[in-house]
């Protein structure tokens, strides 16, 4: 595969920076690394404001925005652009990889959760209060004000911290069906909200 | 098949695009979408909504550094042009070394495994958007399958990223080239074989870890596609030597032949 060469650069070989990232993607399939720089170049601030937003610590999150890319790089042959655009690709990759990195120190996690919720109150404090500093877009933060207060901070401990329904079933002192009902309840109104449609 | 996703698994839709489900509820979540479209349509949506949560965290730029040692190991990464398949050992090595266990495979089974490569293919490209299994009806072997191969190139690329990932190329005696990347920090390794012969039926490809003390089992392959790469059974200790044999289908306990390709790693 690597020997390929991609197919229809010929003559027009147009400047790598103006060509959309799923074109970029399609091209990274065919081994090309120009085009992966390139997609790497318009992609990584998102994906690495992500990773460290949910692992904070500076060098694991440039470990797991590394192991990120090598699977964008040797996966970017499934992608298929009929079922979305390759940054929803690339950060759905992104948040299951960091997700996983949060879950390999669970154990420590776990024993966190179990001593209480109030030794567990800085974290969740930094998670949930800053709607305002957390999230940038004025769209999605107004979607996220128009859910009720339990969906909100499930939402926000589920996506922006990383924790598991179990986890944040202990922190918010509800059953973990409650919790899975309330995630669910809560990304169908940021769906009806933000008019997402597949 | 109900038109809505209604019992206790359709309400974990939520906590499966937030990634907050366990492995096993994950595992459950995914063979139930399979029998349900309402359900596969609702995630497809969900998926799409947790990705506005996440593009409306602020960029942060990354070091400079890290875009050079990226781009570094393209060159050791392997793409997956094609289905690739699993490593078909054990975990436990000293199952495979038990003479008559070496999990014999019927031509029946060969058979249909390979079968079943085709539709996986599909399937990945599916499953590769949101990370999740689409398709319904898909054979249950299938999406196993998918898993596994889905499984080894994380892995490949857990053991890539590794701060002490080292790797190195060897020639093939009979044809091709074998890369092998390892970590001994994760005791874990991986090899890439490139032009390998495909071999005629009744054989196939051991991977072994060589020490004073001698072989022990690591998997067996089969040469399929131009580039292939496989993740290695059981733990690496530092020092160890990496060979591969062509031995009997299903493998053998001890090596049989001469090896065809030896990596030290020491």
């Amino acid at each position: 595969m690597l020997a390929l060469v991609p197919r229809d650069l010929d003559g027009v070989d147009a400047d790598a920076s103006t060509l959309s990232n799923e074109e970029l993607l399609r091209r990274v399939a065919t081994g090309d690394r120009d085009s992966f720089a390139a997609l790497y170049d318009a992609t990584a601030p998102r994906v690495f404001g992500l990773v460290k937003r949910l692992l904070r610590d500076h060098a694991q999150s440039e470990e797991v925005t590394q192991e990120i890319y090598l699977e964008i790089w040797q996966t970017a042959t499934r992608y298929d652009p009929t079922k979305g655009g390759a940054m929803a690709w690339m950060m759905t990759m992104a948040h299951r990889r960091a997700v996983d990195r949060v879950r390999a120190s669970q154990a420590s996690r776990d024993r966190d959760v179990r001593i209480g919720i109030r030794d567990h109150a800085p974290a969740f404090d930094s998670v949930t209060e800053n709607v305002e500093v957390l999230i940038e877009s004025e769209r999605v933060k107004a979607a996220m004000l128009r859910l009720t207060e339990l969906q909100r901070q499930a939402v926000q401990l589920a996506y922006f911290g990383g924790y598991s329904h179990r986890e944040v079933s202990a922190m918010l002192s509800v059953p973990i069906g409650t919790v899975k009902t309330r995630l669910r309840d809560g990304m169908i109104r940021l769906r009806d909200e933000l008019g997402v449609a597949s | 098949m109900s038109p809505k996703p209604s019992d206790d698994i359709g309400h974990d839709s939520g906590a499966y695009v937030l990634h907050a489900l366990s492995a096993d509820e994950r595992a459950r979540f995914e063979s139930a979408l399979t029998d349900s479209e309402a359900a596969r349509a609702e995630v497809t949506e969900l998926a799409d909504t947790a990705v506005e949560l996440g593009l409306s965290i602020a960029p942060v730029e990354p070091p400079a550094a890290l875009r050079g040692r990226i781009l570094d190991r393209l060159a050791t990464s392997p793409q997956l042009a094609a289905f690739e398949a699993p490593v078909e050992a054990p975990i436990d090595g000293a199952v495979a070394a038990r003479p008559g266990s070496a999990r014999p495979e019927s031509a029946e089974e060969r058979a249909r495994r390979r079968w079943t490569l085709r539709p996986v293919s599909t399937l990945l490209a599916a499953a590769a958007v949101l990370g999740l299994l689409f398709g319904g009806g898909i054979a249950v072997n299938a999406v196993v399958q998918a898993q596994q191969a889905s499984a080894t190139a994380s892995e490949v690329s857990r053991i890539q990223a590794a701060p002490d990932s080292r790797h190195a190329t060897v020639r093939v005696s009979t044809g091709g080239t074998a890369t092998l990347i390892w970590s001994a920090a994760l005791k874990r390794s991986a090899i890439v074989v490139h032009g390998m012969d495909a071999l005629p039926g009744g054989k196939t490809y051991e991977l072994w870890y060589l020490d004073d003390a001698g072989a022990t089992p690591a998997g067996t392959f089969d040469a399929r596609g131009a580039t292939q790469s496989v993740v290695l059974a059981g733990a690496m200790k530092p020092g160890d030597t990496v060979g591969i044999t062509v031995e009997p289908s299903g493998g053998s306990s001890a090596p049989t032949t001469a090896p065809i390709a030896v990596v030290a790693t020491a």
